[in-house]
């Protein structure tokens, strides 16, 4: 009895402890967003709990006009709209790429196989000179571009994905759809597609947060044209972490990143909730 | 008339250790209505030639005739034929009505329409209490009613089963193949059923054909292909136990090994006159015990129940014999028997000598 209390005892203090570790650094950006104090050195132990919430920080993002009227609502929409199309190319490329390595009989299949796992070690952000200069020989320093650049970054890794996932589906499947009456592509989109719900919703998830948490790019890529800037950009514009002249304003730079969590919020439950969803249909399927 | 028609179908797969000849040049004709089940060894090819019969895989050689139409270049979705695979491939993510409406719904049929045809193929399968469920709440019987559903919505009058009972237990497996028996009587399609199990195969198929080495080495109905196997293989593979084979010298009416001597049947006599050697066949149930026949040693005994089968050894030959379940003989006893009936093959093409012409 005594052992059992024990042992529970230390598990709770362990979750506890890395709980706090994990929850701090979010507590304080949400607490500083309130605060008015633009100086994180301002920022005492007993202003963790605020006696006072200042939404100075908000109205300030909220008010519109900064830069040729654009404004940091703005901003965030053109990242959400980014990020969506980076995450739906993602998911396309991923799942047709990963059906083919799986199903289809192409040439140097292990081959492209290996290699596709293997691209999936560099980090993409190397990549962004490069990229800057051959994106601006082909007139892609804008939104098209910058999808190009940031899909990859998901969609290699998460081709390897979802090649293990097709493989790991029974053929038999797409082929009574096949036999049933849709073409290939058609059992792809129905079956295969749905079966592998839990990797299209991770693809999604991860292709949406690589381009709308991306600054290296996006700040290689449209810094020169205001309206086109993602919430990244305006974010670090507006806390004055572009110019190294400005004091930084960190209460504005938390207000805007918990501005921006709030699509994430809303993604990741879907995400989740059609991820658990997935497997638990995909239950007791042999 | 011929519904279904292969016609010197040839196919190959790569792998590791090389090519394989899994089709050799096959040819089969199914007539409207049959129940023909595919019988065969384990990687022998079958399930292959029912994709290739569907339009799933596509052979290298030869042709393929559905309805009396080749369709070689059809994909499978334009073939008019339904499927039951051996997992049965109910999508997990679909209640059952909506995985047997599937056919139905591709085919853009009317939603009355639809839910008029699923719940009379629920209500003749007995499933109807089932279409709200998910697939994985149902047991394995049910899951292969459902998959035998799903194939009879689409209407087809082809139906390519890969063995569907195989994922079954043996109790309720006795019973899926009595009701998909009584289907087939019922709705007459042409059923083209593969399987491993003889004796599936021997009481569902109103033909049977025995795929072995690419080929078909016999076609016709079950207890023809019992009593008079085409060649020695056919032989050798249906039955339990199967039949004894051996060779034996021809002397003026007699088949004689050592000191075994039996008569040539007169439906032989003709055909083996020429002969020098032939391959003897006996099934292990036509031999008999008595007094002044072929002596033998007992070799060993295994008791089934209903028989007790007798290993015995007799001029350098093992045979196997079925008898009485209430005889108590022992490993070395010395018996003697008789054989009432055999059948012949060619010596050098192991064919029976009667199919031969």
């Amino acid at each position: 009895m005594l052992k059992r209390v024990i042992s529970l005892l230390v598990s709770y203090l362990v979750l506890i402890v890395t709980c706090a570790f994990s929850v701090f650094p979010l507590y304080y950006v949400f607490v500083t967003s309130f605060s008015n104090a633009p100086s994180l050195i301002s920022l005492d132990i007993p202003d963790l709990i605020p006696s006072h919430l200042h939404f100075s920080a908000y109205k300030y993002l909220f008010s519109s006009g900064f830069l040729e009227r654009t404004s940091f609502p703005v901003w965030i929409r053109n990242s959400v709209f980014l990020a969506a199309l980076t995450a739906l190319l993602s998911v396309a490329l991923a799942m047709t790429t990963g059906y083919a390595l799986s199903r289809l009989n192409i040439p140097a299949k292990k081959t492209l196989a290996t290699f596709i796992y293997v691209l999936t070690f560099f980090p993409y952000t190397v990549t962004a000179v490069p990229l800057y200069l051959l994106f601006a020989k082909l007139h892609l320093l804008n939104y098209a571009g910058l999808i190009l650049a940031y899909t990859p970054g998901t969609s290699t890794f998460a081709a390897f994905l979802a090649k293990l996932s097709i493989d790991s589906i029974p053929t038999s499947y797409e082929e009574a759809a096949m036999i049933d009456g849709v073409s290939r592509f058609q059992a792809f989109l129905r079956i295969v597609m749905r079966l592998a719900l839990p990797v299209v919703a991770l693809t999604a998830l991860l292709g949406f947060l690589g381009a709308y948490l991306d600054f290296a790019l996006a700040y290689a890529f449209i810094l020169p044209n205001v309206k086109l800037w993602t919430a990244t950009i305006g974010l670090y514009y507006l806390a004055g972490l572009l110019n190294p002249a400005s004091a930084p304003a960190y209460n504005i730079f938390a207000a805007g990143a918990v501005l921006m969590g709030i699509p994430l919020m809303a993604l990741f439950l879907v995400s989740q909730r059609m991820m658990t969803k997935a497997y638990s249909s995909l239950a007791g399927v042999k | 008339m011929e519904y279904v028609r292969l016609e010197n179908v040839w196919k190959e797969y790569a792998s590791k250790k090389g090519r394989v000849q899994v089709l050799k040049g096959l040819n089969l004709s199914i007539e409207k209505g049959e129940l023909v089940v595919i019988l065969g060894p384990s990687g022998g090819g079958k399930t292959t030639l029912l994709r290739i019969i569907s339009g799933l895989l596509k052979q290298d050689k030869g042709h393929v005739y559905l309805r009396g139409k080749l369709v070689d270049e059809l994909p499978p979705k334009d073939r008019n034929v339904a499927m039951v695979f051996q997992n049965y491939a109910v999508y997990p993510f679909m209640s059952v009505f909506d995985n047997i409406a599937f056919p139905l719904k591709i085919a853009h049929e009317p939603k009355s329409k639809i839910t008029e045809k699923v719940s009379e193929i629920a209500r003749m399968l007995r499933i109807e209490e089932l279409l709200d469920r998910k697939p994985n709440q149902l047991s394995g019987g049910q899951l292969q009613r459902v998959a035998i559903a799903r194939a009879l919505a689409k209407g087809a009058d082809i139906i390519l089963m890969d063995e569907p009972l195989a994922n079954l237990d043996a109790q309720v497996r006795v019973f899926a193949r009595e009701e998909l028996k009584q289907l087939h009587k019922k709705l007459q399609t042409t059923i083209i059923y593969v399987t491993h199990d003889q004796t599936e195969a021997m009481s569902l198929a109103s033909k049977v054909a025995l795929l072995y080495d690419g080929a078909i080495q016999d076609y016709g109905e079950p207890l023809e292909v019992y009593n008079s196997p085409g060649n020695a293989w056919v032989a050798s593979f249906i039955g339990n136990p199967p039949m004894n084979l051996f060779e034996a010298e021809v002397e003026d009416g007699w088949l004689v090994h050592r000191e075994i001597r039996i008569s040539i049947p007169e439906s032989y006599s003709q055909v083996a006159k020429s002969l020098k050697r032939v391959v003897v066949g006996f099934r292990p149930e036509s031999a008999r015990l008595n007094e002044q026949g072929i002596s033998a040693k007992v070799r060993m005994v295994e008791r089934i129940g209903l028989y007790s089968i007798l290993h015995i050894e007799t001029s350098d030959l093992e045979l196997r014999i079925i008898t009485d379940p209430k005889s108590n003989f022992e490993r070395g006893d010395i018996v003697s028997f008789s054989v009432e009936s055999v059948v012949l093959f060619d010596a050098e093409s192991k064919l029976n000598l009667l199919r031969v012409r």
